[in-house]
């Protein structure tokens, strides 16, 4: 039987943070499990939120405080639930940790430079390089080094990265390439799981020249591209060719409310596109950017948001969906087709730059609760609300302020579990 | 577009199209996929979105009126792209149809041809018509060698078909006439009027139908390029093979092919190609309606009814002419009935079936020809802020 | 009290090869002759903790002072049971910063661990703030929200007072035909679920009711409210119109402030406590409880619909909105307002919001679901019938959109987009001109009844309702967007009024699924609230902060800047005019200690003199030595932060600034300006959260006030006859880090410019 009110946690983004930290300020103790080596998950990878157009690490930085000043969370990164038994209440559950292979006394980042491998970023979705041996992003918590063993196996043995290991030594870091996982057996009285989301994959969008035309990007990319930390210092600047971005292109509903790919709406896309769109006036104010869209959804309060932006008169709003995307080869600019709806007029239309704003993918979708008897709807978000209590867009899609509203109510959940029937 | 609508939806109207193959039309949501995937709809005011929109709207008036139907060649490239799985494509085919209905003369034809209920009496009147020729004729008797002149006397077969082609081509023309004039009048796009004449604007036309150039254009599945292509010629050389043999027996008094030597030879040579085109051609749509309904698009009662005749005209026009060969007199003279039969029914229907499609999209295109209605707009620039600005971006993004 | 300390030096993560180890030992034990010192490397270590331990124990300390990375590391390793911690950043603020083996450099890590001690020295020992509290939970509205929020307490095992102020439960759930299930297969509409939820909140042992009543007043603190509910009745509109008077002379009276170097005078006592001197029956029923925390899920009311009398509304009576709409329906067959005539078309007109410039712009937060809901109404009462919508933004988010496909799929639903141009009298019916259509020109249509969407207006903008009985007066503040909240993104339930959380469409408007999840959230935060303070700890963003202001209140000279200037009305007043401290209510931003000219507000751990002797404790070297010392006080959750990413980048910046970190910058005593410049500091920099709508202060609006503080320090600078340019306030987000050596190295220019400070050496 599990030690007094235990709850489980799966998943460190912004929805699992809130469910661990509430759960516990509530006197739960909490064990919160994260698959990467880091915690904030896909929202640490945002710029800014909308509408205060504020930098996520503002509110992560509180909750990290809020974790780290709390002895009763326990934070497991590089860890993932291998099953789960029992039932609400009492549950035994199997986690294997995965080893960092780096023991660096939290971030001495100076030996990262040294390192001779390098790999791509998946932090800037693969947008520019890092160090095998890296620090996730600038403020990753817990603040620890991590190696990517498969690549430095690579050149196990090499002297340049023997030299690299014994540079390290020096430096009181210690390199483990043998380092072997370990598994836990946890007993929890319950569950919240955010396992949150992951960007649709614009390769499947033939016809809107993902991979295919160097200047267009995805969404979360263009996040990257705006932050200061991201691969080109927050220069909003062509992958092609480095240069300033003057026209900028955003293909609403790439792939979202489409039958062939994802048939739901993803509620925050156009807020995000809306959002970005101010990131390249404020880094460009001579730079113009233009929506395509079905529907601009912007709801509730968020009008407001809508009504500044739109205020802009360098920002443009068309009712039309981009069907073609193609790529002018001496340029290297994008020609984007589409009807412009009101007018009733073909537009084909030449941008520096276009960002498709593609939609939110649960990551239950492929990857279930390893226990039988959770529901999930035909998009591959979880329904069930008793046992396995979903969090944010483990849910449904939403954005950051409700996805803390429903961890902060998947807590209280957790909490009566702990409470035994 | 300052016009003003009064919106009246006709809910039957809708319900018709639904029923004629248009069966996910209200799925739309108007994101305008399909006319930016259609290859062939003009820049401005293109097509299917708009008439999607009318159809939910039931607005039949402007659908009725709309040349954009015809412009369409049903490649169906709109509704493999559609996000929401409307089918536009077969939304425009549906609209087609009620044109066709719509317009023709006497309207009555149009319905029985249209209505799946009234197959049975669809086929009976040339079976009837057929069949009294036969018996005013030695009945069912199999003479030999086989010799259809000596079966049915042409005198008979000229004269009704003539009369069944005559009365074709009027009404198909009276048909069409009507049609015109709606154009004229009342077509939805705003645009007054032809701007060019109607015979320059024909020649315009035919010189993209006759190569099938627009088809060409669709490449969601350009193989029914080839086979339209086949079966378009293969029709018209039978006719002309038709009509020169005619001419040989009552003009010039030759007896026909059958019956004598080498003089003809061209002739036949005509007559038994165009017929491989065509049956070839035949049995190539037949088998993508069937295998790839996806790019081929639904296919409706109308659709069948229209195939039915062709190809069975086709099919009993072969078998025909190889029974004749073959020696078996009974069989011979039986499918050289059911063949009468089959080029009764495509004659008499021509303006009410699929087959009318010839005449409309004909008329449609030269409308739109007049109209100056194949406008493509340039590609636009990309804006770029005043040259001081750029410069200033060139370093800061270094 | 005095301490024994014992100081440990990291010589790890390159501390060691960058400074003078052996001079910064020096420093403690020659200056400061501390109880213990030692150099090592990585004291996070399981050993090397063992080896602080026992140190402890030997030389019996009761402070430790930790120099070497950043206090955002090794939080739980470096705590000591019974132990004061103090952390010194040598690595992000010293040798990652600077160049190594410099003697600026070593100054500065030598005046960075005097600062450490000197504040390790002023910690006070003071037990935390612990009374009887009562764990209870006052939900304020008895609707979907509120119903929810009283049920998931209860089964939490805490008890409930539930005030409704309709004689029945439910709210508008009671009069909604129906409501989205919010569960698979999305396309379907069921009764409201509230029956079930009414009877199983009337059955709950744990929950009260008080039906057809209402909050007269709250006076107290988190975990001692006490909640005064009188049965409804004519009382509450006029303590409404008190409120309003209040309201009213707080505007007027901020209003004449504007430009004043005072800040706003109270002109408000006389009102501030409202109900005190209501002409009220002093006899009067009503229900006394008390409670620990307050849940507010008041809900909404629709918006005054007579906004849109270019539409028509009141001057037809088809014209109705959508909230009309639903009451039609509930009724069975939709029948016409004017003549009962059965409907057969209906126009629902969306997105009004986008078109007219009304303040409540929320209608499509549902306005478009709700319409696609009220066409199948039609659909259903009329098989015939014939809707029609238009939109500028269909809005469906989510699932939701399998709901707007199913109603596509409708033949008698018509959609478009559309803006609404005029509604007159069509004969039959109403003639109503819709333009930029789908349909490719302006649409008349003539339809029997036409409905408009309109907002959700929270109930919190006509009446207090909660009346609290604060200094700062009965409402509880709201953001930019008129709601109850603080950072409606980052912590959405934050209110400026500790203990009272808020819920539902009185927050933002949703559908009744999201008011489930949301009043669930609502719960747990009251939950964590009175469990938190039960044990004399605060709650967010300091959760656990067990100290608290304590007020030397002799020295008090009833200026009422505490009272005023505290973001979370934490300050009552006594009669004597000095401050009356609920403990319970403070966040602990120290804002308070700030504002007190008197300086006799103070933390165990935080105090005006702390701060003060590290500002003193800094060496400041004679003018001569072209050695200028500069003191930036900063932010702790934001600014500091940002300077260890700075160092975390290697960002080089001048070596003359001396990093003061504090609770938040509204936390900024004038006094430690004076003391700097007194004791020969060249200049001070402020380093605060961004301010205005989208402020990202944590304390809503502590930077605004240093801001304004700095305002008026003109006059001390012209006393000392200094350059008013030695002082800037900066607004910093953390994620511009980047930007910090520009900041710091400008502000050293500017005052390369002047002399150095006269005062040096007094």
């Amino acid at each position: 039987m599990p030690d007094d009110k235990t709850v489980l946690v799966v998943g460190g983004g912004i929805s699992g943070i809130t469910a661990a930290v509430e759960a516990a300020e509530a006197g739960c103790k909490v064990i919160l499990v994260e698959r990467l080596p880091y915690l904030g998950g896909r929202v640490a990878q945002l710029n800014k939120y909308f509408p205060k157009l504020c930098p996520p690490t503002c509110g992560l930085e509180i909750n990290f405080r809020r974790i780290r000043r709390n002895p009763d969370i326990t934070v497991l990164t590089l860890a993932q639930v291998d099953s789960i038994s029992g039932s609400p209440g009492s549950y035994k559950v199997k986690v294997t940790v995965k080893p960092r292979y780096v023991d660096d006394h939290a971030s001495t980042t100076q030996c990262v430079q040294d390192c001779p491998v390098e790999i791509t970023n998946e932090f800037n979705y693969g947008m520019d390089k890092t160090k095998a041996v890296h620090l996730a992003y600038e403020m990753a918590y817990p603040m620890k080094l991590v190696a990517d063993a498969e690549a430095l196996n690579k050149v196990k043995g090499t002297p340049a990265f023997q030299e690299f290991v014994e540079s390290c030594k020096a430096k009181g870091i210690k390199i483990d390439l043998d380092a072997k996982p370990q598994s836990l057996e946890l007993n929890v009285h319950s569950i919240v799981w955010a396992t949150g989301w992951k960007p649709y994959d614009a390769t499947k969008l033939d016809s809107l020249g993902f991979g295919r035309c160097a200047n267009v990007i995805t969404n979360v990319m263009m996040e990257r591209l705006a932050s200061v930390g991201g691969p080109t210092k927050g220069h909003i600047v062509r992958p092609s060719d480095g240069k300033k971005v003057n026209s900028l292109a955003f293909v609403q509903c790439a792939g979202s409310r489409d039958r062939n790919h994802l048939p739901y709406c993803s509620s925050i896309c156009c807020l995000a596109s809306l959002k970005q769109a101010t990131y390249l006036r404020e880094y460009n104010p001579d730079a113009q950017a233009h929506i395509f869209y079905i529907d601009l959804r912007a709801y509730g309060r968020f009008e407001y948001f809508f009504d500044k932006v739109r205020k802009d008169d360098k920002i443009l709003l068309t009712k039309g969906k981009i069907v073609n995307i193609t790529e002018d080869p001496a340029t290297k600019d994008v020609i984007l087709e589409g009807e412009d709806i009101l007018s009733g007029t073909k537009i084909r239309r030449t941008f520096d730059m276009a960002v498709l704003a593609v939609g939110m993918q649960p990551n239950t979708m492929e990857e279930k609760v390893p226990i039988s008897g959770v529901q999930y709807d035909e998009f591959g978000f979880l329904v069930s609300d008793e046992g396995i209590h979903p969090a944010g867009l483990t849910r449904r899609p939403m954005d950051v302020g409700t996805c803390l509203q429903d961890a902060t109510g998947a807590a209280l959940k957790a909490l009566q579990d702990t409470l035994g029937r | 577009m300052s016009k003003e609508l009064v919106a009246k939806p006709d809910l039957q109207f809708t319900q018709d199209l639904i029923d004629a193959g248009g069966g996910d039309l209200k799925k739309c949501y108007q994101c305008a996929t399909c006319s930016v995937a259609c290859r062939i709809a003009p820049d401005n005011n293109p097509f299917p979105r708009k008439e999607m929109i009318w159809a939910q709207w039931g607005l039949k008036d402007r659908l009725m009126n709309d040349p954009d139907v015809w412009l369409c060649h049903q490649c169906n490239d709109c509704s493999t792209q559609c996000p929401r799985g409307a089918y536009p494509g077969d939304v425009l085919k549906a609209v087609r149809k009620m044109v066709i209905q719509e317009n023709s003369w006497p309207s009555f034809l149009g319905k029985l041809v249209g209505t799946p209920a009234m197959f049975v009496v669809a086929i009976a009147i040339p079976i009837v018509v057929v069949l009294a020729i036969v018996f005013a004729n030695k009945g069912f008797t199999f003479p030999q060698p086989v010799k259809y002149g000596m079966f049915i006397d042409y005198m008979y077969i000229q004269v009704v078909f003539t009369l069944a082609l005559l009365f074709a081509v009027v009404s198909m023309i009276l048909s069409l006439k009507k049609y015109w004039a709606n154009l004229e009048s009342n077509n939805p796009l705003g645009i007054a009027g032809a701007r060019k004449g109607f015979i320059p604007s024909l020649i315009e036309a035919l010189g993209e139908i006759l190569p099938h150039t627009t088809f060409k254009d669709c490449q969601a599945n350009n193989i029914r390029y080839a086979a339209h292509l086949m079966v378009f010629w293969g029709m018209l050389g039978l006719l002309i093979t038709t009509a020169i043999v005619a001419f040989n027996i009552d003009i010039l008094h030759i007896a026909p092919p059958s019956q004598n030597g080498p003089g003809t030879i061209p002739i036949k040579i005509l007559g038994n190609v165009s017929a491989i085109a065509f049956v070839l051609g035949l049995a190539i749509m037949l088998v993508r309606r069937l295998t790839v309904p996806e790019q081929a698009g639904g296919s409706s009662y109308f659709d069948w009814f229209f195939l039915f005749i062709i190809c069975g005209t086709g099919a009993t026009g072969v078998l025909t002419e190889l029974l004749r060969y073959s020696g078996s007199p009974a069989g011979a003279y039986i499918f050289y009935t059911i063949h009468l039969m089959f080029v009764l029914s495509l004659f008499i229907y021509l303006p009410f079936s699929k087959f009318a499609h010839l005449g409309y999209r004909t008329i449609a295109i030269t409308w739109s020809k007049a109209a100056g209605r194949n406008v493509t707009l340039p590609v636009q620039p990309k804006f770029v802020p005043a040259p001081a600005d750029v410069s200033a971006g060139e370093e800061a993004a270094s | 009290m005095d301490h024994k300390i014992g100081v440990y030096i990291d010589t790890g993560y390159g501390i060691g090869e960058a400074l003078d180890i052996e001079a910064l030992m020096a420093v403690a034990n020659d200056e400061f002759n501390v109880a213990v010192c030692k150099a090592d490397s990585y004291w996070s270590e399981p050993d090397k903790l063992d080896v602080i331990k026992k140190d402890a124990s030997e030389h019996g300390l009761t402070a430790v002072v930790i120099a070497g990375p950043s206090p955002r590391l090794f939080q739980q390793e470096f705590t000591f049971q019974g132990l004061i911690t103090e952390r010194v950043n040598l690595r992000e603020h010293v040798v990652w910063c600077q160049p190594p083996n410099a003697e600026d450099t070593q100054m500065l890590a030598e005046d960075y661990l005097r600062m450490g001690i000197t504040k390790a020295s002023k910690y006070e020992d003071r037990a935390p703030f612990i009374e009887p509290v009562e764990k209870a939970i006052l939900v304020i509205g008895g609707g979907m929200t509120g119903l929810t929020a009283a049920l998931e307490a209860a089964k939490a095992g805490y008890q409930v007072y539930l005030v409704e102020k309709e004689p029945h439960l439910g709210g508008w759930a009671n009069r909604f035909h129906k409501v989205f299930t919010g569960k698979p297969p999305y396309d379907e509409l069921s009764d409201p679920p509230i029956q079930d939820k009414i009877k199983a909140v009337q059955a709950h042992d744990k929950i009260k009711v008080f039906t057809g009543h209402r909050v007269y007043k709250i006076s107290g603190a988190p975990g001692m409210f006490d909640v005064m509910i009188r049965p409804d009745g004519p009382w509450i509109e006029r303590l409404v119109q008190k409120q309003n008077e209040w309201l009213a002379a707080k505007k007027a009276k901020e209003a004449q402030d504007k430009g004043e170097p005072e800040p706003a005078k109270s002109s408000q006592e006389e009102v501030a406590v409202v109900v005190e001197e209501e002409p009220e029956p002093t006899e009067f029923p009503f229900e006394q409880v008390r409670v620990g925390a307050v849940v507010l899920a008041a809900g909404w009311r629709p918006q005054d619909a007579s906004v849109f009398e270019n539409l028509g509304y009141g001057k037809y009576p088809d014209v109705i909105t959508n909230v009309q709409m639903e009451e039609l329906a509930a009724k069975g067959k939709i029948r016409r307002p004017s003549d009962g005539k059965e409907v057969s078309s209906v126009a629902f007109i969306e997105c009004l919001d986008e078109k007219t410039e009304h303040p409540w712009l929320f209608s499509s937060a549902v306005g478009c679901l709700v319409a696609l809901k009220q066409a199948q109404y039609l659909r259903k009462s009329n098989p015939d019938g014939r809707a029609y919508l238009f939109y500028d933004n269909m809005r469906a988010p989510g699932q939701y959109e399998k709901f707007y496909q199913t109603m596509q799929d409708d033949p008698g639903v018509f959609l478009s987009k559309g803006t609404p141009e005029s509604v007159s009298n069509g004969g039959a019916g109403l003639d109503l001109i819709v333009k930029d259509t789908l349909l490719g020109e302006r649409v008349r249509l003539n339809v029997d009844l036409v409905v408009l969407s309109t907002g959700m207006v929270p109930m919190t903008q006509d009446s207090a309702i909660v009346n609290l009985q604060y200094r700062q007066g009965p409402f509880l503040p709201v953001n930019p967007y008129g709601f109850n909240d603080s950072h409606f993104i980052c912590f959405p339930y934050e209110t400026q009024r500790t203990g009272i959380y808020t819920a539902g469409c009185v927050r933002q408007p949703m559908d009744f699924a999201s008011c489930e999840m949301d009043a669930t959230g609502a719960a747990l935060k009251a939950i964590q609230c009175v469990e938190l303070v039960s044990q004399g700890k605060a709650v967010h963003p300091r959760a656990g902060d067990e100290s608290f202001p304590d007020i030397f209140i002799t020295r008090c000279t009833q200026c009422k800047r505490c009272t005023e200037e505290c973001p979370f009305g934490a300050y009552d007043e006594k009669p004597d005019g000095t401050p009356m401290p609920n403990p319970t209510r403070c966040r602990r931003c120290a804002i308070c200690m700030g504002s007190c000219p008197e300086r006799i507000i103070s933390f165990r751990d935080h105090s005006v003199d702390m701060i003060g002797s590290m500002v003193k404790a800094i060496n400041v070297p004679d003018e001569y030595s072209e050695k200028p010392r500069v003191v930036v006080f900063i932010c702790e959750n934001d600014a500091l932060p940002a300077v260890d990413m700075a160092g975390i980048n290697r960002l080089q910046y001048s070596p003359f600034v001396r990093f003061i970190p504090l609770r938040c910058l509204g936390n900024i005593n004038m006094v430690w300006i004076a003391d700097a410049l007194s004791k020969g500091i060249d200049g001070i920099m402020l380093i605060g959260c961004k301010y205005g709508d989208d402020y990202q202060c944590h304390f809503v609006k502590g930077s605004e006030l240093a801001a304004y503080r700095m305002g008026k320090i003109s006059e001390t600078l012209q006393r000392l006859a200094l350059e008013s340019e030695r002082i800037r306030v900066h607004q910093l987000a953390i994620d511009e880090y980047m930007t910090i050596p520009k900041l710091v190295d400008d502000f050293m220019e500017t005052l390369a410019q002047f002399d150095p400070n006269p005062y040096k050496g007094f």
